[in-house]
């Protein structure tokens, strides 16, 4: 659609320039100004239809120049630039044709004396206005964005008001018929509103002329050489008036004349002001240029240093780009080499020969170095030789002549290095070169911690993966499923708070072939109570297959532990035994929590905590002396639960232990139903009491209940086959 | 979580640890520490006054695992005295009277060792 309008306006253009040159001849030879007489109505219409017809032009080109020319997406420069030839080709094009039609062309219409100097006249005027409308207004565009370069509250209130006064203007010169004068500053009556037009025209246009910060950002070479074009394009802009738009312009167009007029007065002071502002920019344009430049750079080795995540890379990065920043001669960067951080290591370096870097005098915290570990600035020696304090460095290093030198400070105030740079001259750096060396080794430590931190994170990932497989190692560790053991219901529960810990149940076979259980806990947490933990079941899976009773079992595991176990670890546990024909559980307690019993019959609960020392405390004799076997039958309605400290010293939000009072308060709720119902009971109970807070110890525990149903089948074999193979029924009985 | 703080007191060639706070696997080596220091000087009777300690876990019962070899080798020993009811329940637990002397009072663990 676009397309279309604008290769549409393309053909128009030529058409509407070609019909006003028509017109304009039609009047000039064929009616010879006699018009208002013959032809009064014709020569009013075509007066009309002709400026029509220059809006629709001029509408027309703004239309293109804002499709086509696109100029807010110019660089600097090149509006510049732009700007610049569109002025001087006015001017130019004016000039030479001028020039090659001297001879013919008469400015006054009165003097001209043949039809030729006639179609001359009016051929030079239409070329002049073309011209005046095809530049200005991409001019005027241009002088636009760089007048919004660097927008500010006002910029576009002065440029809206511009903008409404030159509509005005143009309204009024139609009315009046007279082109404004910008010479006549006051003139009471009718001219009055001339000098209301011209006198706010100029009072905005000073305050628009002042909105040239793009000059600031111009570089070097540029501003030297809009400074040479600005001022040839001044020139053409003061000649432009008198020399091509006096004469010709208002003949061809009293609105396009009124508008060159403004835009020649708009240019006329943006354009001294510009050059002036350009002028006093030209001195310093080298010292703005290198600040530029600087944060751009430190803007690129920022990003270089923090993209690199090697932090064994990072030194070698340091210097390299040290050394770039301050064309430095040699650099060398120190980083601390000891955990006390009193020697130092020249971790990289540029320029420094084999025998410089082993007799390196910056290595340890004294001196030089000392000053930055307490001043935490950067330090700039102009000349080395004439410095009291490290003359004796022109011995290590002779053609070193300027030092500059900068901490890096971790975000906790530790020293991660200093950075050296020398150069060959004295004054060979500068106090911006100490602030840039400043705010690049402050950009250099953070990219030497976040390194580290990226090492840390990807160390504590590899850690949390390989605690994963140990957790998942361990889950298969307990058992999997329970197992049916005649005459008892059995449920466990088992959480580990770390990712490994040290709880541990299971479930064995003894040489007798009657099922036993065990449940322990690993002193400490973690991996080296989970390895433990390991090889307790190994050995309690082993001995169990050559005893047949607990209390031997336990003994046995305590000798092969003390052996191996480290000195301050230990492991308590509960060895316990079936003996469905007794209907009883016989079990051992190897410094482990109590057992909870429940009896059924009194609906009573109490701790059994017969005597026994933790495994691994004792090399066997004290050990066996006092480890006591205790037996507990199992009547209808009883329960057994055991226990790791985890469930005990479960804590809540306020610190508070579960504690045994709570875990008695319970079994109260528990008397009936199954081993399933009262383990849930208990995890609830607990998971409720510890709320939000984490837990802070595994737990494990193991709900043992008589089995009501397993007795009746029992009772019922036995009466069916007469006999008591099990001695359960006769318990059942008693 | 309370402190932890242990204080050393030497009577002779007897010393008497004063425990005060939580000893638990943070506070360890604190009591560690003071441990290795006796044995380091060559003193062998020892003294744990346990009257200001709140709690105790595994990781604190095992302190005293890990030295009482030692000092025993040296013809020394490390007596436990004033035990509050509470931190008692859980030495003997693990059967530690069976392993170490207890005592009411810290100058009768003191006596013991002249004796």
């Amino acid at each position: 659609m676009h397309k279309i309008t604008t290769r549409l306006l393309y053909t128009l253009i030529p058409v509407f320039a070609l019909g006003i040159f028509a017109i304009d001849i039609f009047f000039k030879v064929v009616v010879r100004y006699d018009y208002n007489l013959n032809f009064p109505f014709l020569a009013f219409s075509l007066q009309n239809l002709r400026a029509i017809i220059v809006l629709a032009l001029i509408l027309a080109w703004i239309f293109i120049v804002k499709r086509r020319f696109l100029i807010s997406d110019y660089e600097l420069s090149q509006k510049l630039w732009r700007l610049s030839v569109f002025l001087l080709a006015n001017f130019l094009i004016a000039f030479l044709l001028e020039l090659l039609l001297s001879d013919y062309l008469v400015s006054n219409p009165d003097l001209q004396r043949t039809t030729f100097e006639a179609v001359v006249y009016e051929f030079y005027k239409n070329v002049i206005g073309l011209l005046a409308i095809a530049t200005l207004i991409p001019t005027f565009m241009i002088l636009r964005e760089l007048i919004f370069y660097k927008q500010r509250r006002t910029t576009r209130l002065y440029y809206n008001v511009l903008f409404v006064l030159i509509i005005a203007s143009t309204l009024w010169v139609f009315y009046s018929g007279v082109p404004l004068n910008f010479s006549v500053l006051w003139a009471p009556g009718d001219d009055m509103y001339n000098s209301l037009l011209v006198w706010s025209l100029t009072i905005i246009i000073v305050f628009l002329a002042f909105r040239n910060d793009w000059i600031t950002y111009l570089p070097r070479k540029q501003k030297f050489i809009y400074f040479g074009v600005g001022v040839l394009v001044y020139l053409a802009i003061v000649f432009l008036k008198d020399f091509v738009y006096e004469d010709y312009l208002q003949e061809y167009s009293a609105a396009v004349y009124n508008f060159a007029n403004i835009m020649w007065f708009f240019l006329l002071i943006y354009g001294s002001l510009a050059l002036l502002t350009l002028l006093v920019h030209l001195p310093t344009a080298k010292a703005v240029d290198r600040k530029l430049r600087e944060v751009t750079s430190l803007y690129d080795f920022t990003r270089m240093l923090n993209t690199e995540r090697n932090a064994r890379k990072l030194p070698q990065l340091i210097t390299q780009l040290t050394s770039r920043v301050l064309e430095s001669q040699s650099t060398w960067y120190l980083e601390p080499n000891d955990p006390q951080r009193s020697k130092l290591r020249l971790a990289s370096h540029i320029n420094l020969t084999q025998q410089q870097i082993l007799n390196n005098p910056f290595d340890d915290l004294t001196g030089f170095n000392q000053i930055f570990q307490q001043d935490k600035k950067p330090l700039l020696i102009n000349d080395i030789s004439q410095n009291q304090q490290l003359r004796h460095l022109t011995q290590w290093k002779k053609d070193a002549r300027t030092l500059i030198a900068a901490p890096l400070f971790s975000s906790r105030d530790q020293l991660l290095g200093i950075i050296y740079a020398t150069k060959n001259q004295p004054f060979g750096f500068d106090i911006d070169d100490l602030s840039l060396l400043e705010g690049f080794a402050n950009q250099a430590a953070m990219a030497l911690e976040n390194a580290e931190l990226w090492k840390k994170s990807i160390e504590k990932e590899r850690m949390e993966q390989e605690l994963k497989i140990a957790r998942d190692v361990q889950l298969k560790l307990v058992p999997q499923t329970m197992p049916n053991i005649r005459g008892v219901e059995l449920e466990s529960y088992f959480l580990t708070a770390y990712e490994v810990g040290g709880d541990y149940y299971d479930f064995i076979e003894f040489a007798d072939g009657h099922p036993g259980l065990v449940i322990g806990d690993v002193s400490g947490k973690g991996t080296s109570a989970a390895f433990y933990m390991a090889e307790f079941k190994g050995v309690i899976q082993t001995l169990s297959r050559t005893f047949t009773n607990p209390r031997e079992l336990i003994s046995q595991a305590n000798r092969i532990f003390y052996s191996t176990i480290e000195r301050k670890s230990f492991v308590t546990a509960i060895v316990g035994k079936f003996l469905p024909e007794r209907n009883a559980f016989q079990f051992v307690r190897a410094g482990h929590t109590p057992v909870l019993h429940f009896c059924g019959e009194d609906q009573t609960a109490r701790f059994l905590q017969p005597a026994g020392l933790g495994i691994g405390l004792d090399r066997g004799p004290v050990f066996e002396k006092t480890i006591r076997e205790t037996e507990i039958e199992l009547k209808p309605g009883d329960f057994l639960i055991l226990f790791t400290d985890g469930l005990l010293e479960a804590r809540n939000q306020a610190e508070e232990e579960f504690g045994e009072e709570r875990f008695f308060a319970l079994t109260d709720r528990i008397n009936s139903g199954s081993a399933a119902d009262i383990k849930h009971t208990i995890l609830e109970a607990v998971m409720d009491f510890v709320g939000e807070h984490p837990l802070h110890d595994d737990l494990t525990f193991i709900v043992i209940k008589h089995d009501a149903a397993a007795r009746e089948s029992v009772t019922a074999e036995i009466s069916h086959r007469g006999k008591s193979k099990l001695g359960f029924a006769k318990s059942g009985n008693a | 979580m309370a402190n932890f703080e242990v204080v050393r007191e030497d009577k002779g060639e007897i010393s008497v640890l004063n425990v005060h706070g939580y000893l638990d696997a943070h506070t360890a080596p604190d009591f560690e520490n003071a441990l290795t220091k006796l044995l380091q000087e060559n003193r062998f009777k020892i003294v744990v006054n346990l009257n200001g300690l709140q709690y105790i876990s595994s990781a604190g019962l095992g302190v005293f695992m890990g030295f009482i070899e030692e000092v025993r080798e040296n013809s020394g020993d490390i007596k436990l005295a004033e035990v509050s009811q509470k931190v008692f329940k859980v030495f003997d637990l693990l059967g530690f009277p069976s392993l170490y002397e207890f005592y009411e009072k810290a100058s009768e663990a003191i006596v013991k060792f002249t004796n």
